[in-house]
């Protein structure tokens, strides 16, 4: 099939993506850059999780936002495990803040105190044991406490 | 010893509660195990200052964002050749601009007739402007790295009022009219001036030093309305009616300075002295 052939998506579906499940690409951002470190891998994280979605599209025009919210953080922690990078270096603020946590604690952190989610919803997107998200709930919180941004 | 990973430690308790604490999404009893181990620890502060971090963290986090073609970028997975198509021809529009001068002077002409026809009707009928970043925290925390240090953070030093005047009259594009400053308290002089910018929302503040020691005072204003804010004490200082808050070293009164203008006062003092002094500097 040609590269620019055209998608196979009608102008509903088409509108829907660009004007609804698009709403939260800079939420999806900031998770990325939690995930990665990196503005350059945290932009193409977010590009996958868009693209692996496409096949649930149809689906999801019938979905409400918190419901799509849900389903995009949580496609890109899955995605983001399919190959998982970490950057080494970076002129964000962010990046000295977050270095030294791990990768569980900088999503916990990002996905209730960034995204605004609860335990129970942060817990739908980093599967783990609920005493063990708020463990690194805790140590996240514990490193903003005595973090001082430049 | 293996953790018992069924319970957790009373630190990482009372860290993994602070959003619910603040707000007041505990039950009575997990609230009163919060206070009880905050207390114990020494730390019974630890949820205003929680607060404020957090919302200095959304603020770096919000300058996180995808740019225009990254964005098209992802709405390419979907558009097919002919929207693509568009967007082409929109970039070839762009380039030959000069060719289409006169088409775009007349559509100029008629957009500015609907502009001014909407924009009198925008004028009487606006909503109520939202500050675009959580005003409280963010300036309790703008306030309280000033007071450690200010150095660096005021770009405009200063002491004297008319100076400080002059210098909020002649910025570009702040969305208010700043109320200038009055004579002072003679116990206080002015210690510098500053502008803020949270992402396109513009902040003006006039830092105040106390003649007979080090102690400040934080004078902010931005454009939004007083209900904005989180409900506080109500308090009405000879007709300057305003609300009040506290963090762990600091005390914040705020009052609506103006139309969709909001006045902060940040100190050591208590809310009461505060408002008097906004009341003497500024006016209702």
């Amino acid at each position: 099939m040609a590269e620019n052939a055209a998608r196979k998506y009608d102008a509903g579906a088409a509108a829907f993506f660009v004007e609804t499940l698009c709403q939260d690409a800079d939420t999806l951002l900031r998770f990325a850059y939690a995930l990665t470190l990196s503005d350059e891998w945290a932009t193409d994280l977010v590009y996958k999780t868009y693209k692996s979605i496409l096949p649930k599209l149809p689906e999801l025009l019938k979905k409400d936002g918190t419901y799509i919210r849900q389903l995009l953080l949580r496609r890109i922690w899955e995605v983001h495990h399919e190959e998982a990078r970490e950057g080494t270096a970076s002129d964000n603020v962010l990046y000295p803040f977050l270095k030294p946590l791990d990768l569980e604690t900088r999503a916990t952190l990002f996905l209730c105190d960034v995204v605004g989610l609860s335990i129970d919803e942060a817990l739908e997107i980093t599967p783990m044991d609920h005493n063990d998200l708020r463990r690194h709930l805790a140590a996240g919180r514990k490193r903003l406490l005595d973090f001082r941004f430049e | 010893m293996a953790q018992n990973k069924a319970v957790l430690s009373d630190e990482d308790f009372l860290r993994s509660h602070l959003s619910d604490y603040l707000d007041e999404g505990l039950s009575s009893t997990n609230r009163q195990k919060f206070d009880e181990i905050a207390n114990r620890l020494g730390i019974a502060d630890i949820a205003t200052d929680y607060g404020i971090r957090r919302g200095r963290l959304q603020i770096e986090a919000q300058r996180l964002y995808l740019n225009e073609k990254k964005m098209r970028a992802i709405h390419e997975l979907v558009e097919d050749d002919a929207a693509r198509a568009n967007h082409e021809a929109a970039e070839i529009e762009e380039v030959g601009m000069s060719e289409m001068k006169g088409s775009a002077f007349r559509f100029i002409a008629l957009a500015a007739f609907f502009a001014i026809i909407f924009g009198g009707l925008y004028y009487f009928f606006k909503p109520t402007p939202k500050p675009t970043f959580n005003a409280l925290n963010s300036l309790i925390y703008e306030a309280d790295v000033m007071n450690e240090n200010s150095e660096g953070r005021l770009n405009f030093p200063t002491d004297k009022v008319e100076d400080v005047n002059n210098y909020f009259a002649k910025l570009p594009d702040l969305g208010f009219e700043p109320k200038p400053l009055k004579t002072l308290p003679a116990e206080w002089k002015a210690a510098g001036a500053s502008l803020i910018d949270y992402d396109g929302a513009k902040i003006i503040v006039t830092q105040f030093q106390n003649v007979t020691g080090n102690e400040k005072q934080y004078l902010f204003f931005y454009v939004g309305k007083l209900d904005q804010l989180p409900k506080g004490p109500i308090g009405n200082s000879n007709g300057l009616v305003y609300q009040s808050y506290g963090s762990s070293n600091l005390n914040i009164m705020a009052w609506e300075a103006d139309k969709n203008v909001v006045g902060m006062l940040i100190g050591y003092r208590a809310p009461k002295d505060l408002a008097e002094f906004a009341l003497k500097v500024v006016g209702p």
